[in-house]
């Protein structure tokens, strides 16, 4: 009998509040990206993926529900920090303003993937914001200031970090349960730090 | 007030206040029982009200404490908690939190109190006070009991018994915590009740969920987190995000729905 795979997913959102334009609007929050690391466990082996997406100034945030559509997996276990108040309220309300086919088809997959197990870090008292999210550059400020001045690549970079500190997070929670698939994300990440080195190494191809 | 037979199919649910009195007398019982109602006069209260709005919870939580002399300020301040359309939730309010009220505005001339009179002049199964005792079935069982079953966390301060001697030594904090902690937990039995009756999960995991963001976020309530983490709350903000998500579905499913009938509308 083969074991049937297991997957998790972290999920992070990056969100910019904009002032408003005269007095009388309140300021509007928008989803500008979001992080998302996939672990899957068959047997003992594990396999691991990162994306990260933006949105540009003046882009529309559903171009951003249908990115993460075609990537949220049917998962076992759902991870991020804070999930009922900064996570799922702005996929939410990006869904009630996009046209109404991209808004169903993100949300099937986005109720599909929260049917599962969810776990909030926050929760765990014992846990800090700074513990899971370790992009210091995730602070609304400077957040808004990337974003707003088109470095996305550092938007992105630091949503993927997130995601995976909220993956290793969780597997140390779990412990000695989690201890074998924190080796295996290390490696993982190593294996692609490498990757990118050699990459990004003068003369690469 | 039109008195019902039966327990109410629906009880509203948008706007609920659970409270909560401490007490004192003049003299306690020779043989250490419980005195009479009618000896007992208010010195605390505690007024935690939820209304929902846009699909969120939001709360607001009163305590009062009653000096000598100021029991009509406090009365009057309990009664503008309860506007009609509301829902008083206690427990065991019917036979003692709610006649303590009643005779304390009669014993000061307070007849205009007419939210204390509706709640007061409610019956078993009226939707203007819900009485947990009525939705838990009466005899045995006490908030303790209840809140041991059911994994919510109360009585960590103090005890019920304390709170003369707490009164005449002026400790008066120490009686708002304790309250305090009676009313957040009786409001998690309610929901526990109302879910039930209703038969629907959102009744319980949606305004749990909010609630507890609400109590991470007011640093004056910290010694009131066992309630934002305690087992309840955990499950709801676990299940939480799957709910708004499956109403949004249902909004974005109705919409599609919409458009799509205007498009075979116009093709015709």
């Amino acid at each position: 009998m083969t074991e049937e795979p297991v997957t998790f997913v972290s999920l992070a959102v990056a969100t910019v509040t904009i002032p408003p334009a005269n007095c009388d609007t309140p300021p509007g929050t928008h989803l500008v990206g979001a992080g998302l690391m996939i672990a899957t466990r068959h047997g003992s082996r594990w396999r691991f993926s990162s994306e990260a997406g933006t949105i540009a100034a003046g882009e529309k945030e559903q171009g951003l529900l249908l990115w993460l559509a075609d990537r949220l997996p049917m998962a076992d276990t759902l991870i991020g920090w804070q999930i009922d108040q900064h996570v799922v309220p702005p996929l939410i309300d990006a869904a009630a303003h996009a046209e109404p086919t991209i808004a169903h088809h993100f949300m099937v997959r986005l109720a599909r993937v929260l049917r599962g197990n969810v776990v909030d870090l926050s929760v765990d008292r014992s846990a800090k914001a700074e513990d899971v999210a370790t992009a210091s550059s995730m602070t609304p400020d400077t957040l808004l200031g990337n974003w707003g001045t088109g470095r996305l690549d550092a938007v992105r970079a630091d949503l993927a970090t997130e995601a995976i500190g909220a993956w290793l997070h969780f597997l140390r929670q779990a412990q000695h349960v989690g201890a074998d698939a924190e080796q295996a994300t290390r490696a993982w990440m190593h294996r692609r730090s490498s990757i990118h080195l050699v990459e990004r190494a003068p003369g690469a191809a | 007030m039109r008195q019902r037979q039966h327990p109410p199919l629906q009880y509203p649910h948008e706007y609920v206040v659970t409270f909560d009195l401490e007490t004192v007398v003049e003299k306690e019982m020779p043989d250490g029982s419980f005195p009479p109602w009618p000896r007992h006069k208010p010195v605390a209260g505690t007024f935690l009200t939820a209304s929902r709005s846009e699909g969120r919870y939001d709360f607001s939580l009163d305590t009062f404490i009653c000096h000598e002399g100021q029991e009509a300020q406090f009365l009057r301040s309990a009664d503008a908690l309860f506007p009609p359309g509301s829902m008083a939730v206690t427990l065991n309010g019917r036979g003692f939190d709610t006649q303590v009220l009643r005779l304390q505005a009669q014993r000061h001339a307070l007849y205009d109190l007419r939210n204390i009179a509706r709640i007061a002049d409610a019956g078993r199964y009226d939707i203007a006070h819900l009485d947990l005792l009525d939705a838990y079935g009466g005899r045995g069982s006490s908030l303790a009991e209840l809140c041991a079953a059911l994994s919510i966390p109360v009585k960590t301060s103090t005890s019920g018994g304390d709170v003369g001697d707490l009164w005449r030594r002026g400790d008066v904090e120490a009686i708002a915590k304790y309250v305090q902690e009676d009313v957040l937990a009786s409001y998690l039995v309610y929901l526990h009740a109302i879910a039930w009756r209703q038969g629907d999960e959102r009744l319980i995991a949606l305004p749990l969920a909010d609630l507890a963001i609400w109590l991470e976020g007011e640093p004056r309530l910290q010694h009131l987190l066992p309630f934002a983490t305690c087992g309840p709350a955990q499950w709801a903000r676990s299940r939480a995000p799957y709910l708004r998500a499956e109403a949004a579905l249902a909004d974005a499913e109705l919409r599609l729905r919409k458009e799509q009938d205007e498009a075979a509308f116009a093709a015709r």
